[in-house]
């Protein structure tokens, strides 16, 4: 395979700065690893994968020292960049000629230590998953530089890693190792362009309606935050790209921004995070939509969603940051640079310390089939819920109804559940929880192109009724 | 007696540096041979090894790599060897004194254990205590066990209510004042800084074991106590509840009523043989893609697992890595299962094993697990004999011939040219003798085995 130069180029950038660069900057975190870590960085960087990993599970993630955060990521830059180049030269040749002696004057020890040629040591796997792994050495090095994103955050290496995705990217659409989607069964919705978007029968009556508004302006907005209540307002998406000339209800357009479906997710298993059997798991993009979104419902006799077991929800997860380019679909809407009022005085948020305030509003994407539940809860923030394909069923019950929602207590790990609801609202027990059914609350089925605004503290319930997309946009 | 190590090697922990580069050796090689060996640490870059009453230590120095010899107190007079990620750390002694390990000690080039003294406004004097047991978990919580130092000692074994047979512990008597004092690190232990908690303990310890983010404890009155952080609580064994915090040390209720004669821990593993011969275990990283089938499943609701390994087979000995787990049976084979990207089961390849897979080695074949406990009267030598220096003795010289005719009766004639070695660290486990088809399990280090024999 004849090499590239622009992904040459970018591997010989990235080996420069994880090397020379990394050793002259005295503040690196890194340093602070333990000597004998530090001392196999170059020549065995996978099995720092599996210390870091260990040490980083081994606090809560706020606390997680950042030397095994730096080490994570370092370790699985040097990986990737092993994998890549283990196989844009063709393979195990020592030689390695077509990358013309970069690996000689950038390996130093690597190439002694490889006496033989021989692979050790590929991110974990034995050496019958060495194999399968050399076969698809894209999707190894993609699913290493997103690990590092995912379990660490990449610290110092935000830029590095999605300078090595690119150029990776276009190197295998270039080579046209991608030959696109394969065409293994057809799919519902696929030679359409779009997700099946069949509701169940499940399908909610409204009756006590959020008020609704059209191309509501920022003056008007600020107007309505006095008020303290949720609102659905039309019309404000109109210009996103993700709802027209880019649209993310194309499961081929996903697809592209995510190399493939090559990209990892870290994806929910199970139809709610309050149910016992509840799990993440991180996947590839392309295993979340065969898996969970391209189902046909036709299929089902009672119109309902797909069973559980296959229920997964890519759930506040912060896809902007690691995909960019799906960043440059949507735009924050105007609204979340208003200054919102505080939690009310009387209400729960109110006797918590207050949150710090955020530079700029957070992003997290809500994506998954039918059927994905978000229990009864509230957030510390403001929140803009954005529909961008599909429709969700969302029910919302003021602070004041605080006490008649049940909110947990301290669980037996020490960990605050008060922000979340004892109550199955689609499911209620009158028995445990008699006050339920008096409390107030307002609903909504949120549709393309709509948002839902809801004011900090607000319990809200969500079930989508179709495949999902939405954007959420904290900001107080 | 001979030593057969596998896994992670890239400190040379495992193999010479000259013999084999530092790959990961995937299979059993035999590391030592001596009349005598016990694996006394074994951690992430380094291993340190008694052989024949000589501390050696193999793996990352700052000074250097290459097996190198440890200066001072004898290894018979040391109960635990702990350290890090960084390397060792120190040792604590049986008679409670903390040892701190320097590289370089009085300007010679061998590394040594040096004796720390607590300062007078430590929490260690103030209180005037007697550290019993240490542990350090992957966390860098630090805990150690302790009694009050100024009542008297014995050394005469107690019988527990529970079986007959109970190893020689030390003990304060009437009144023993024991607890466990957990510290934020090290570091702060060997400040002035006051334990980040304490608790009592009902009955003195027989071991006490750290792994990633828990300790694990053995009573002598043969009962699991497991502590630790929130965060992984399927690696406690128990479901805390706010009587029984994750923090505070409780029982394992899933064994209540089994006497356990071991532990091993490792990772977010645990395991526990009984005197019954059956293996327990618990934990497992939550979420990981790939796991042991032989844990117990949090949708069954159980907490601890029995295992049952190749039909029900007795296990005499286990060993817990950072996330593979050894059993030895009575018949003398050795099973793996977990992790094995180092090569550390054994098995020749660096797949991981779902299931228990019975390894094949050197060290097999030569006879069947017979026991002896050590209050078997024919095993005493002499009345005042320290039963571990006893059994220490008795595979450094002849006197092994002696010992074994003496339980002739108990013992088929094909067995008698056995050696007898002690399970476990020696640091203060039960003290069971035991004649173990040849084999016996050392603790298991990160992406590292070790198998002992005796032949």
């Amino acid at each position: 395979m004849p090499p590239d130069d622009s992904l040459n180029a970018v591997l010989y950038r990235a080996l420069n700065a994880l090397n020379t660069l990394t050793a002259q900057t005295t503040d690196d975190p890194l340093h602070s690893c333990p000597s004998s870590a530090l001392l196999i960085l170059t020549t065995y960087p996978a099995a720092l994968l599996k210390l870091a990993h260990s040490k980083i599970h081994s606090y809560p993630y706020s606390e997680v020292p950042t030397c095994w955060r730096r080490l994570y990521t370092d370790a699985s830059v040097r990986e990737a960049i092993r994998v890549i180049r283990g196989d844009v030269d063709g393979g195990k040749n020592v030689e390695r000629g077509c990358l013309n002696g970069i690996n000689a004057s950038m390996n130093g020890t690597e190439d002694q230590d490889r006496a033989g040629g021989q692979k050790r040591g590929s991110g974990g796997g034995g050496w019958g998953d060495e194999k399968e792994k050399e076969k698809d050495w894209v999707q190894e090095a993609v699913r290493l530089l997103d690990m590092a994103v995912i379990i660490a955050g990449a610290p110092r290496r935000e830029e590095m890693v999605e300078e090595i995705l690119g150029a990776l990217q276009n190197y295998v659409e270039k080579q046209e190792l991608d030959p696109g989607l394969p065409r293994k069964k057809r799919r519902r919705g696929e030679e359409d362009g779009t997700f099946p978007m069949t509701e169940g029968k499940n399908v909610p009556e409204i009756r006590k309606p959020i008020p609704t508004v059209s191309n509501m302006s920022m003056a008007s907005f600020e107007k309505h935050l006095k008020t303290g209540s949720p609102l659905v307002i039309r019309d404000a998406l109109t210009h996103w790209p993700a709802l027209h000339e880019r649209p993310w209800k194309s499961p081929e357009y996903l697809l592209k921004r995510t190399f493939g479906g090559r990209r990892l997710i870290p994806v929910e298993i199970g139809r709610s995070y309050t149910d016992e059997g509840w799990g993440q798991k991180i996947v590839t993009f392309r295993e979340f939509m065969d898996g969970c979104l391209l189902h046909g419902l036709p299929d089902e006799p009672d119109g309902q969603a797909a069973p559980s077991s296959s229920i997964g929800y890519l759930a506040q997860h912060d896809l902007f940051t690691q995909i960019p380019s799906l960043r440059n679909d949507i735009s924050i809407p105007d609204y979340c640079y208003t200054d919102p009022p505080p939690p009310s005085p009387g209400t729960p948020l109110a006797s918590k310390p207050p949150t710090p305030k955020l530079d700029e509003p957070m992003l997290n994407a809500w994506f998954g089939p039918a059927g994905t539940v978000s229990p009864l809860h509230t957030d510390s923030y403001h929140n803009v819920l954005c529909q961008v394909v599909g429709k969700k069923y969302v029910r919302l019950y003021a602070p004041t109804e605080s006490e008649k929602v049940y909110p947990k207590g301290v669980e037996g790990g020490g960990i605050d559940m008060s922000n979340t609801s004892e109550v199955d609202v689609e499911d209620v027990d009158p028995v445990r929880f008699p006050l339920f059914e008096k409390a107030e609350y307002v609903e909504c089925i949120l549709k393309a192109g709509e948002c839902l605004y809801i004011p900090v503290g607000w319990w809200h319930y969500v079930r989508s009724l179709t495949v999902s997309f939405s954007v959420s946009f904290w900001w107080n | 007696m001979e030593l057969y190590m596998c896994g992670f090697n890239a400190h040379h922990q495992l193999l010479d540096q000259d013999r084999h580069h530092n790959d990961d050796v995937a299979g059993f090689e035999r590391v030592y041979r001596a009349p005598g060996i016990d694996v006394r640490c074994a951690l992430w870059s380094s291993t340190v090894i008694d052989i024949d009453g000589t501390l050696v230590h193999r793996g990352f120095r700052p000074s250097g790599l290459g097996p190198v010899v440890i200066e001072g107190p004898w290894p018979r007079n040391i109960r635990t060897i702990f350290g890090d990620t960084s390397g060792v750390l120190g040792a604590l002694s049986k008679n409670g004194s903390v040892y701190l390990f320097t590289d370089d000690m009085y300007g010679s080039k061998d590394p040594g254990f040096k004796k720390h003294h607590f300062s007078e406004d430590s929490f260690i004097n103030r209180q005037n205590l007697s550290i019993e047991h240490l542990a350090i978990a992957d966390n860098g919580e630090f805990c150690i066990s302790t009694n009050m130092a100024s009542h008297q000692r014995t050394s005469s074994g107690f019988s527990s209510p529970l079986s007959a047979e109970t190893p020689r512990v030390q003990l304060s008597i009437p009144t023993a004042k024991l607890e466990i004092h957990t510290f934020a690190s090290f570091e702060e232990f060997l400040s002035s800084e006051p334990p980040t908690s304490t608790y009592s303990l009902f009955s003195p310890l027989v071991s006490l074991l750290a792994s990633a983010t828990c300790f694990t404890a053995l009573t002598v009155t043969q009962e699991v106590l497991t502590f630790g952080s929130a965060l992984h609580p399927q690696t406690l064994g128990r479901s805390p509840t706010p009587s029984s915090p994750a923090e505070k040390p409780c029982l394992v209720p899933f064994l209540g009523g089994i006497p356990i004669r071991k532990i091993a821990v490792g990772g977010w593993i645990g395991a526990a043989v009984s005197e019954d011969s059956d293996l327990y275990i618990w934990g497992g990283q939550a979420g990981e893609a790939k796991k042991v089938n032989a844990l117990p499943r949090p949708s069954d609701g159980a907490e601890v697992a029995l295992v049952d390994i190749d039909g029900g087979v007795d296990v005499v000995d286990v060993g817990v890595g950072s996330g593979h787990i050894l059993a030895l049976t009575r018949d003398g084979k050795v099973w793996v299962t977990g992790e094995g990207e180092y090569g550390q089961l054994g098995t020749g390849t660096k797949a991981f094993e779902e299931d228990w897979l019975q390894v094949r080695g050197e060290w097999e074949g030569k006879g069947r697990v017979v026991e002896a406990r050590e209050d078997d009267p024919s095993l005493r030598a002499s009345p005042t004999a320290n039963s571990h220096d006893l059994f220490k003795n008795v595979h450094r010289d002849r006197e092994i011939i002696r010992v074994t005719t003496n339980f002739d009766e108990n013992i088929p004639d094909e067995f008698c040219d056995f050696n007898i070695t002690i399970l476990g660290t020696g640091a203060g486990e039960p003290a069971t003798a035991r004649a173990a088809g040849r084999t016996s399990v050392a603790p298991l280090g990160f992406g590292v085995t070790s198998l002992i024999t005796t032949q």
